[in-house]
């Protein structure tokens, strides 16, 4: 009986032995294989951050920023605002620089139009007008005094200068740099979005009602819309003319060529929560967005709302509130750029990256891939049963049932 | 009454020479499947799997070949249902030869529900063989009977219980986050319930049915049920491919556990299979795919 643990260690021994030969076999074929390795997985998932340091972390630890508003921006900069200054904001390199002159103030609202023009809503009702670089271009005055909480603006230029509609809880009121406010629809703005692409209208929530206008300057509700919950603060535009609307219930809705859809219903956090709030809806590329969740991080659309993802679930945190781009993210040849989400935990930065796929293997690489694969599974099977004749041994009575 | 654990092979030694056969399929198995993706990307060489099923059948060939190895052969059979049919399944799937205009094209709705058909059609031929060709004791695969009424409670119950908790627990922990009210909409939500379905079913009577029968009687009760959900939850690994496995692997090892303790305790296959289904249905409408990265 004292022989039993030292056959048992043998065969252990053996066995041990015959896995290493078995995947020193199988190494060759593997060696071979790799020097015609495709460099497709590295186009695949394209480039992994500022530094090769990033671990492979593709949203980047949180930079220590709070931040209570950011603009979109086809540059490398953006404008945001961090415990009520306006300033400044490189991702790149997490740096904020607040705006020490015309900027200068408590400030409610940002926005970015696609040229680098920017503006300021601050507390006060001043609206300032900042050119490409960031000079000044001019103020305008919010009517009915300072801006509420809740003010939202969208910036775009044209040929009369830079165009400002901020939705209020008043109502939505187009500016212009030196010119007098005019007061476009009444009722609680709570969203507005400039054009998406040359031609594309703007859009807006009032009331729980969606508008829209070709110029900026003149609005009518869009027909045949749903009527969304009052308090919806939530809507895109992406690229290719699809409109995304997230209510507070957490139903989100697209419309597309063929009308309006029901796209995606948020499910309750678990136990007694409720349903996570959307917080921000923000487009990238040509079909697809990112939608801001208070509770389940961010989602991802890449087909205008018909399939969701989670994105980065590990290394977003759940609040995330505010949603921004910067550069030319919505480039339909070459998208590119950085993807910003702020929330209490600080600003997480992404670099936009295509969807991940499996590498395609062609001609000598896919051959020497089958090639390696079979011989490790032969390999295996050998091994296996190399295993199974080393531990099998004749035993009376084996087979008999009790 | 005789019962299931007395249906065993006499045990030839310590529990060491019991497991060892198992072990040595498992990590040959495991060889098979882990090495390849040392020098490339398995998804895109061997998207379906055969290398997997091709170890297991070539395993079986042999041990059924090789008379001091013909007591696994049985063992070995148990893998290729696991296996040939899973392959099968997924190249069907993706099939873009020719084939019958109901199917559908590659990865449709229609394809969904005609894939796991045919899978679950091949399991039960395939249980079939097995059960033929395995020598005594005969393992009793719980196919073959009607469901009593304990089992029809049990499927019933947890079913409910199943939703209920599954509702319970934090949507982040699952991924139970959103449904995509678009893509699941009525057009859709039929080839869903067939495909699921289906497939739900066919694991059953693979997990539950050959696998649980097959190592009943080899290995104490305990140790059968355990390792069956081992098996279930490490398998399940094969469906993922952009996230962690952090915890739906355990949560489907937790699951493999109870569903072969119910299949034990109602002496039918159906508790699992209808709670199972359940879960498939849950999981298709209510988890979003997680993207680690974007």
């Amino acid at each position: 009986m004292g022989c039993e643990p030292r056959r048992a260690r043998r065969r252990c021994l053996a066995a041990a032995a015959l896995t290493a030969a078995a995947l020193g076999l199988a190494a060759v074929p593997a060696l071979a294989a790799s020097r015609h390795r495709s460099s497709a997985v590295s186009m695949a998932y394209g480039p992994m951050g500022p530094s090769s340091g990033s671990g492979g972390r593709w949203w980047w630890p949180p930079l220590p920023l709070r931040l209570t508003a950011v603009a979109s921006s086809p540059s490398t900069r953006t404008l945001a605002i961090s415990r009520g200054r306006a300033g400044w904001l490189r991702p790149l390199t997490g740096s904020f620089r607040p705006l020490r002159s015309a900027g200068a103030g408590p400030a409610r609202a940002v926005a970015m139009a696609a040229g680098g023009e920017g503006c300021i809503v601050l507390r006060s009702g001043r609206t300032v007008f900042l050119g490409p670089g960031g000079r000044l271009l001019g103020t305008a005055q919010l009517p009915g005094g300072p801006a509420p909480a809740g003010t939202a603006v969208a910036l775009a230029a044209g040929a009369g200068g830079p165009l400002a509609v901020v939705a209020t809880p008043r109502g939505l009121v187009a500016l212009r740099p030196g010119r007098p406010a005019n007061t476009l629809l009444r009722g609680d703005a709570t969203a507005v979005v400039p054009p998406a692409a040359t031609r594309h209208p703007w859009w807006a929530l009032v009331g729980g009602e969606l508008a829209w206008s070709r110029s900026g300057t003149s609005w009518a509700p869009v027909p045949r819309a749903p009527r969304f919950a009052a308090s919806t603060h939530v809507l895109a535009a992406l690229v290719d003319g699809t409109v995304l609307v997230a209510e507070p219930s957490g139903l989100v809705w697209s419309r597309t060529g063929q009308g309006w859809a029901r796209v995606l219903q948020l499910l309750p956090a678990g136990g007694l929560s409720s349903v996570p709030e959307p917080t921000a809806l923000q487009a990238v590329n040509v079909s697809s967005a990112y939608l801001a969740t208070d509770g389940f991080g961010a989602l991802l659309t890449p087909d205008d709302g018909y399939g969701w993802y989670r994105a980065a679930p590990s290394q977003l945190p759940a609040t995330v509130d505010l949603l921004a781009t910067v550069g030319p993210v919505r480039s339909a040849t070459r998208p590119r750029g950085l993807v910003l989400a702020a929330g209490p935990r600080g600003l997480s930065v992404h670099a936009l990256q295509p969807l991940p796929t499996p590498p395609a293997y062609q001609g000598a690489t896919q051959t020497a891939e089958e090639l390696g694969t079979a011989a490790v599974t032969l390999a295996a099977i050998a091994l296996a049963a190399g295993a199974l004749w080393l531990g099998s041994r004749r035993r009376p009575g084996t087979g008999a049932t009790v | 009454m005789r019962t299931l654990s007395r249906r065993r092979l006499v045990p030839t030694g310590r529990g060491w020479d019991e497991a060892w056969p198992l072990l040595a399929i498992l990590g040959g198995a495991a060889l098979a499947l882990l090495v390849p993706r040392t020098f490339g990307d398995p998804l895109s060489v061997d998207p379906n799997a055969w290398r997997l099923s091709g170890y297991f059948a070539g395993l079986a060939l042999l041990t059924r070949l090789v008379p001091r190895l013909r007591p696994l052969a049985s063992l070995a059979t148990a893998f290729v249902v696991l296996a040939v049919p899973f392959s099968i399944w997924l190249a069907a799937l993706a099939w873009t030869g020719p084939a019958p205009g109901f199917v559908g094209t590659a990865n449709s709705l229609s394809r969904i529900a005609a894939a796991g058909v045919l899978e679950l059609v091949l399991v039960l031929a395939l249980a079939a063989l097995y059960r033929w060709r395995c020598p005594p004791p005969a393992p009793d695969l719980r196919l073959g009977r009607l469901p009593g009424r304990r089992a029809l409670v049990a499927a019933a119950a947890g079913s409910v219980l199943f939703l209920a908790v599954a509702f319970a627990l934090p949507a982040p922990l699952l991924g139970r986050e959103g449904v995509s009210l678009l893509a699941l909409g009525p057009p859709n939500a039929f080839a869903y319930v067939v495909g699921c379905t289906a497939t739900a079913v066919a694991q059953e009577v693979q997990f539950r049915g050959v696998l649980l029968a097959e190592f009943e009687r080899r290995y104490p009760v305990g140790w059968a049920l355990a390792v069956q959900a081992v098996v279930f939850g490490v398998a399940h690994l094969a469906i993922q491919y952009e996230g962690p496995a952090a915890s739906f692997i355990p949560i489907v090892i937790g699951l493999g556990l109870l569903w072969g303790w119910l299949t034990r305790w109602t002496r039918s296959l159906l508790p699992a299979a209808v709670i199972h289904v359940v879960a498939d249905l849950f999981i298709t409408a209510t988890i979003l795919s997680g993207l680690y990265g974007l």
